[in-house]
């Protein structure tokens, strides 16, 4: 098996579906935990050495969470003290420190999907489905540098001769209106350069063929089994072992019936798998280069 | 076997009381290079749109263009598309996709080819073009050449049997239109591939083609070998100007002989004719007033971590000179320009314009009667629907300018051709009345009769007393125009000379006609210094 990256896109759109779904809808600290480490360990692995983790942001969310559920509910039995004659509840500070995992959880699943899930692979999924929107969106794509540098290049034209940059609002207005005015008629005349470029090679030909350059390995297979054998197994254990927690009026915590265990198993492994994955390479490597 | 044969096309454009092509017949042979040439305006483009179908522009036609002995409407629309290649004149707009790898897939996805069949094809053509480096890349990060390259290679992976290109180097520097066309050359030697260009710049293609075809007015003038006809052209003939070198010498001279085409064959016209008793002309006078721009010790990046651009730069503009800055594509020439505008901030250094610092300028002063620059792309200097509303902007007196600019005046700026529109673009630009203009590109897409024009118009200006700066890649322009030139590297300009000194001393940064002249006769560096002192010297003896 490959590293994470160089998965399919849809391997990697089904892991990251999957992954998400069983936090979204059962508050259960196990799984929230190992929700949490695998998402942690999974950006960890996917991220750029020297590139941010961005890591106070999620500690600030996880507080901000946990902080403000006491403020809004005042459900449960336990009070601890009163603000404004209002109870403050441990069990709603617990359920807010639950919740706040479970969001900070997912949030750090996007950002891996969003390191991982290239422009180009999203644009692929979309292109299995909707192959002419598809193409519409990548010419799309590649408009906006386009159009950026051009309309930078129209303000500092405006600019050395003096025009629309006095400190007068109106007239910057007035500017800014007619450089986006411009914008648009040289976007349709190069468009019809473009339409033009398409149409001599051949678009519009019956039986076109979208082409990529993914290719489904083995690896992918096995990947995709794996992933979505362990998500089932996840999700019927959990619905048939009735995993749920309570909050409110007190907490219960969820039985650990053989069911709920073999629930967590297979959630835990789901969620570690790219990490599992990333450590399997390294040791793989430091095999190679001491046999190197 | 003839692949292409068109007969007696002529065609009209709705709305339109002239034929834009009339009577139009030739012939072309399979692994011909034809080069297609003629003023702006007189049909290159219809002609070349004409022969290939997907692309014919709506209007009255007659006559017939047959390939490979099928008519063109006739033929089977896959056919059509893949055995036919056109590549456009700009590098941007004809690219589709957003990635490299996916544009050279794009004529085999439509064709509906396998994917296998298409990873075979691209990963073949890329290594051919050298493009596997930059296969993964976004198209946003290439460089001009790169990206017409890129259009070039995208067209040859359907194996079309004839190609055809509409202007395709004239947005890009010397160097890289060389490469072009050498590229091209090598596929039409190695693949026998049939090609048609439509081009300005001659100088190369001349030597490479096997035939050229010049359009008058939507009509043949001339259909032969290139030597033979550049050998008929009449001397007052305006695509005169476009000829190589050699060919420009030994008309000038009025030598009806069958002309040098390269610069070894100009090399020997000249030293079998002609004596070289004089070496050379009398030094041009050249005065020049008090410091308008100086740069000391100029520092630029664009970013922190960036490595600097402007590295040190010196520089100083005199009142009244024609100051040519020469050097490669992306060296920072652009930049220099804009720091001198005051659209970029050096980050050390002093920059002083007419002896004030330049920071000194607040809002819009520096650019009332003090800078104006003329961007590289004209384009950007537009903003209204027509000439005239543009230009009144600005002011409403056009009578100051030193051109007309009457006939432009109710068109849409972009309805214009390239010498039209830099011409309008320089108006607007001029009627803020600057005492120094700055220039990035002048000649850039320009035909050579547009360039001709604007060498007068630099030159009147000059003597009204307009300082000018310039950066260019154009050799033959900076040769005709400059007072002093510089070659610009590695951030900073080298090397500040008068331009005979600068271009007969330079080897390869020079003009054909140094290198053709030099170690026979000194300091000749322009195609008129060359023919004055081969007419001063007068024939040897037979």
């Amino acid at each position: 098996m490959t590293d994470i990256k160089r998965l399919h896109p849809s391997a990697l759109m089904l892991y990251f579906i999957t992954v998400i779904l069983l936090p979204m809808f059962v508050l259960d600290p196990v799984i929230l935990a190992f929700s949490l480490a695998g998402s942690v360990l999974c950006l960890i692995c996917v991220k750029k050495s020297g590139e941010k983790s961005g890591i106070w942001l999620y500690i600030i969310l996880f507080f901000g969470i946990t902080l403000i559920n006491p403020l809004i509910s005042h459900h449960g039995e336990t009070e601890l003290f009163f603000i404004n004659n209002k109870p403050v509840t441990l069990e709603a500070i617990i359920y807010g420190a639950v919740s706040a995992i479970m969001i900070v959880g997912i949030i750090i699943w996007f950002r891996s999907f969003s390191l991982v899930m290239t422009g180009e692979k999203l644009l692929y999924l979309t292109g299995s489905v909707l192959p002419k929107s598809s193409l519409i969106l990548c010419t799309a794509l590649r408009y906006i540098p386009l159009f950026k540098q051009q309309s930078a290049k129209i303000r500092n034209a405006q600019k050395a001769m003096g025009l629309y940059s006095a400190d007068n609002i109106t007239d910057k207005l007035k500017g800014s209106a007619r450089v986006f005015s411009i914008l648009t008629t040289w976007s349709l005349e190069n468009s019809i350069d473009t339409a033009d470029s398409m149409k001599a090679r051949g678009y519009g030909l019956k039986h076109r063929k979208p082409f990529s350059l993914f290719k489904y390995h083995v690896s992918d297979v096995v990947f995709t089994v794996i992933a979505a054998m362990l998500a089932a197994g996840a999700i019927t254990f959990a619905a048939v072992g009735g995993l749920s927690m309570e909050f409110y009026p007190n907490i219960v915590l969820p039985t650990a019936s053989p069911l709920i265990i073999l629930c967590y198993v297979f959630y835990g492994a789901l969620a570690l798998l790219p990490a599992l994955l990333e450590l399997k390479e390294r040791i793989k490597w430091k095999y190679l280069t001491s046999a190197i | 076997m003839e692949i292409l044969d068109v007969r007696n096309l002529t065609f009209k454009y709705p709305n339109s009381d002239r034929n834009a092509l009339s009577d139009v017949s030739f012939k072309v042979n399979a692994g011909d290079f034809v080069v297609l040439f003629g003023e702006t305006g007189c049909g290159k483009t219809t002609l070349l749109r004409m022969l290939k179908r997907e692309l014919s522009p709506a209007g009255e036609k007659s006559g017939s263009v047959t390939f490979c002995g099928t008519e063109l409407s006739e033929l089977d629309a896959r056919t059509s598309a893949g055995e036919i290649g056109f590549v456009m004149q700009k590098p941007e707009t004809q690219i589709v996709t957003d990635k490299v790898w996916h544009e050279l897939a794009f004529g085999l996805e439509s064709a509906g080819v396998s994917k296998s069949a298409v990873n075979r094809r691209i990963s073949e053509m890329a290594s051919y073009f050298g493009i596997g480096n930059w296969f993964l890349r976004d198209v946003s990060e290439l460089s001009g050449g790169q990206k017409q390259l890129l259009n070039l290679a995208s067209v040859m992976v359907t194996q079309p049997k004839l190609l055809l290109l509409d202007e395709p180097t004239s947005q890009l520097d010397p160097i890289a239109a060389s490469e072009f066309i050498a590229t091209l050359a090598k596929l039409n030697r190695e693949l026998s591939l049939t090609i048609i260009i439509s081009e300005h710049r001659l100088e190369d293609l001349f030597l490479v083609a096997d035939k050229a075809i010049q359009l008058k007015d939507g009509r043949i003038a001339a259909y032969d070998t290139p030597r033979a006809v550049a050998s008929r052209m009449a001397n007052d003939d305006p695509m005169e100007a476009a000829m190589p070198s050699a060919v420009r010498i030994c008309k000038a001279l009025g030598d009806d002989s069958e002309p040098p085409l390269t610069v070894k064959e100009g090399r020997a016209f000249i030293e079998s004719g002609y004596g070289n008793a004089t070496r050379s002309l009398p030094p041009v006078e050249r005065v020049s007033g008090e410091e308008i721009l100086r740069f000391s010790r100029v520092f630029f990046r664009y970013a922190r971590e960036l490595p600097d651009v402007l590295n040190d730069m010196d520089l100083s503009v005199r009142k009244g000179e024609i100051f040519c800055i020469l050097g490669d594509n992306a060296s920072g020439k652009t930049t220099a320009l804009s720091v001198a505008a005051g659209l970029l901030k050096a980050y050390s250094g002093k920059v002083e314009v007419f002896g004030k610092k330049i920071s000194a300028y607040k809002g819009g002063e520096l650019y009332k009667n003090g800078v104006a620059m003329l961007p590289q792309d004209v384009q950007t200097v537009f903003l209204r629907d027509t000439v005239k509303d543009d230009l009144s902007e600005i002011s409403d007196d056009f009578s100051s300018l030193p051109f007309d600019v009457s006939p432009y005046l109710e068109k849409h700026p972009y309805d214009l051709s390239g010498g039209e529109q830099q011409l309008c673009a320089l108006a607007k630009i001029l009627l803020l009345k600057p005492r120094l203009l700055l220039l990035d590109e002048p000649t850039k897409g320009i035909d050579a009769a547009a360039k001709r024009r604007i060498i007068k118009i630099l030159r009147d200006l000059k003597e009204n007393g307009v300082t000018i700066l310039l950066v260019t890649h154009d050799v033959e322009f900076a040769a005709a125009c400059a007072d002093r030139c510089a070659l610009f590297f590695n951030g900073s300009v080298a090397a500040v000379e008068d331009p005979e000194t600068f271009f007969s001393e330079n080897n390869f940064y020079t003009t054909a006609a140094s290198r053709m002249s030099r170690g026979y006769y000194d300091r000749a560096v322009t195609v008129e210094n060359v023919v004055k002192l081969c007419a001063e010297n007068g024939r040897k003896p037979q």
